[in-house]
């Protein structure tokens, strides 16, 4: 039986497209005409249909007006206020102008030291929004922050007990912490 | 105890034994009911507490994580779009913002988000067009669709 | 931004809107997943468990709610009041008879999370067995929700040409009788 099957399998393949290997099938006994298939998930593919046509001049067209759109009020500088999401301490955070961020760790700068961050991956202002992939220019974007204070996070107990078993552990954890305060989020004309 | 003098209290503390249960029984001061002053029941419910605060510092991310999830799942399809997709398609166009960004951004940013939302649709579109190739059926394959054309 | 503009925007974010569903023809599940969707506020991207963002949904026509298959007669909605003998077993088609409004509700309450919240969440569930609604939830109403599933033509809408030529698989002969 399974012989069979393969071969009928076999000589399906064969002849690809010919509607009428078994006759049986096309009896015209019913009394319309038209497609009879039944639906079902192959009749018609799970994305739309119609997919929007591509024209790459015209893409290019489009590209080239807003870059030069954004550029010139990067240049006349009627954003409003930016913000900005950065890759610092290994998170990633939201920020602003005058934000005031806490990280878990230390850092090297010192207290009143300005470092720049250079991981930016989103800059939004109000009309327009730059998204990095994965990471914007660092001749585009300029994000500083000042350190203000270290210290340390407060002492979080770390426990683990087994019930039945005399395991008990208590491990006291402090953390180094570091204040940091975003200065500005500066913008150049850079954008191509 | 009583200390008559602060010098006397510095050369005598008192037991020790006192002072470990001060150890313990001051983190259950705020324990509700014998819980915070007995401390054979004290030191039971401090132990415990602790192992849920261990615990609940793993436990808060991942159920943050979920949070976010949700969060963009809702503004997603306030776009038209599933969350699976538009996730996919972020990192295919080596988006790399995380979910706790792109949460922060369908709450606060409306229109960052809608940007970031076309810009998963547009590789959407792309990579359908890609897959699809010229609408034909790839050589060698047998499907039911051949068998019908 | 001055603190008055501040709290009118907290307002406008947590205000609730009002959604209309027409079960006419529905599978319940469906409507019931809409619905708990929309209670629980998981179509708002700023849901929190905890921050009570659901919406008001009103649900009309549950008299006319479709199952599919035979869940009529074969899906059993058992109760039991506590007592012996208390158990109580009724069928679907059973159910709809004694109160139209029952299965929806059910099935919203079962999608709901169970905890301390449930309650107060299907109070914001209004559920009318006709399409005659209160004035004072039609004045509430904000949005007509889309259908889940299209409602097919009925056999007595068709015509009969149209029945006529509908394909069969097969002819009957003449001497074929009809039951």
């Amino acid at each position: 039986m399974a012989l069979c099957r393969g071969a009928g399998l076999l000589l399906r393949t064969l002849l690809p497209g010919n509607p009428l290997l078994f006759p049986a099938a096309c009896r015209t006994q019913s009394s319309v005409s038209g497609v009879l298939v039944p639906q079902t998930s192959l009749t018609s593919p799970p994305w739309p249909e119609q997919l929007p046509p591509v024209c790459e001049a015209e893409d290019a067209r489009r590209q080239a007006a807003v870059v030069s759109t954004v550029n010139g009020s990067i240049e006349r500088q009627d954003y409003g206020r930016l913000f900005a999401v950065v890759h610092f301490a290994s998170r990633q955070w939201k920020v602003t102008g005058e934000d005031l961020i806490l990280i878990e760790n230390h850092l090297e700068a010192g207290c009143g030291e300005t470092i720049r961050m250079e991981k930016v991956l989103l800059v939004g202002a109000e009309d327009f929004t730059l998204v990095g992939r994965p990471l914007l220019g660092r001749d585009l974007v300029r994000v500083e922050a000042t350190v203000i204070e270290k210290t340390e996070s407060w002492p979080k107990v770390h426990m683990r007990f087994w019930k039945r078993h005399r395991y008990q552990r208590k491990m006291i954890i402090v953390q180094p912490q570091t204040v940091l305060r975003i200065n500005s989020i500066e913008l150049a004309p850079r954008l191509s | 105890m009583v200390f008559l003098s602060l010098s006397c209290w510095i050369r005598s503390r008192g037991p020790d034994r006192y002072w470990k249960v001060q150890d313990i029984v001051k983190n259950a001061k705020h324990f509700r009911g014998r819980k915070n002053r007995c401390y054979k029941l004290a030191v039971k419910a401090v132990r415990r507490a602790f192992v849920y605060a261990t615990k609940g510092r793993r436990l808060k991310k991942r159920y943050m994580r979920t949070l976010w999830i949700s969060r963009i799942a809702a503004a997603s399809r306030e776009h038209g779009m599933k969350y699976p997709v538009l996730m996919h398609n972020l990192t295919k166009s080596s988006i790399q913002l995380n979910r706790h960004v792109i949460s922060d951004l369908a709450i606060t940013e409306p229109r960052s988000f809608l940007s970031l939302a076309k810009v998963a649709r547009a590789r959407q579109q792309e990579g359908f067009r890609a897959a699809l190739g010229d609408g034909k059926e790839p050589v060698g394959v047998f499907s039911r669709v051949v068998l019908l054309q | 931004m001055s603190s008055f503009s501040r709290s009118a925007q907290q307002w406008a974010t947590f205000a609730r809107s009002w959604f209309l569903i027409d079960a006419r023809m529905q599978p319940p599940g469906k409507i019931a997943t809409m619905c708990a969707i929309r209670l629980q506020g998981k179509h708002k991207p700023i849901y929190h468990a905890m921050s009570d963002c659901g919406d008001h949904i009103v649900v009309m026509n549950t008299k006319q709610i479709a199952f599919s298959g035979n869940k009529w007669e074969q899906k059993v909605y058992s109760s039991h009041s506590g007592y012996p003998g208390g158990f109580k077993q009724l069928t679907a088609a059973q159910l709809h008879h004694k109160d139209p409004k029952a299965i929806v509700k059910l099935s919203v309450y079962g999608m709901l999370p169970r905890n301390l919240h449930r309650r107060t969440m299907m109070q914001r569930l209004h559920i009318f067995p006709d399409d005659e609604l209160p004035d004072d939830i039609l004045a509430n109403l904000t949005e007509e929700l889309p259908q889940p599933r299209e409602i097919t033509k009925q056999l007595s809408e068709f015509t009969q040409e149209e029945i006529d030529a509908f394909p069969r698989l097969w002819t009957p002969p003449e001497y074929y009788k009809m039951k």
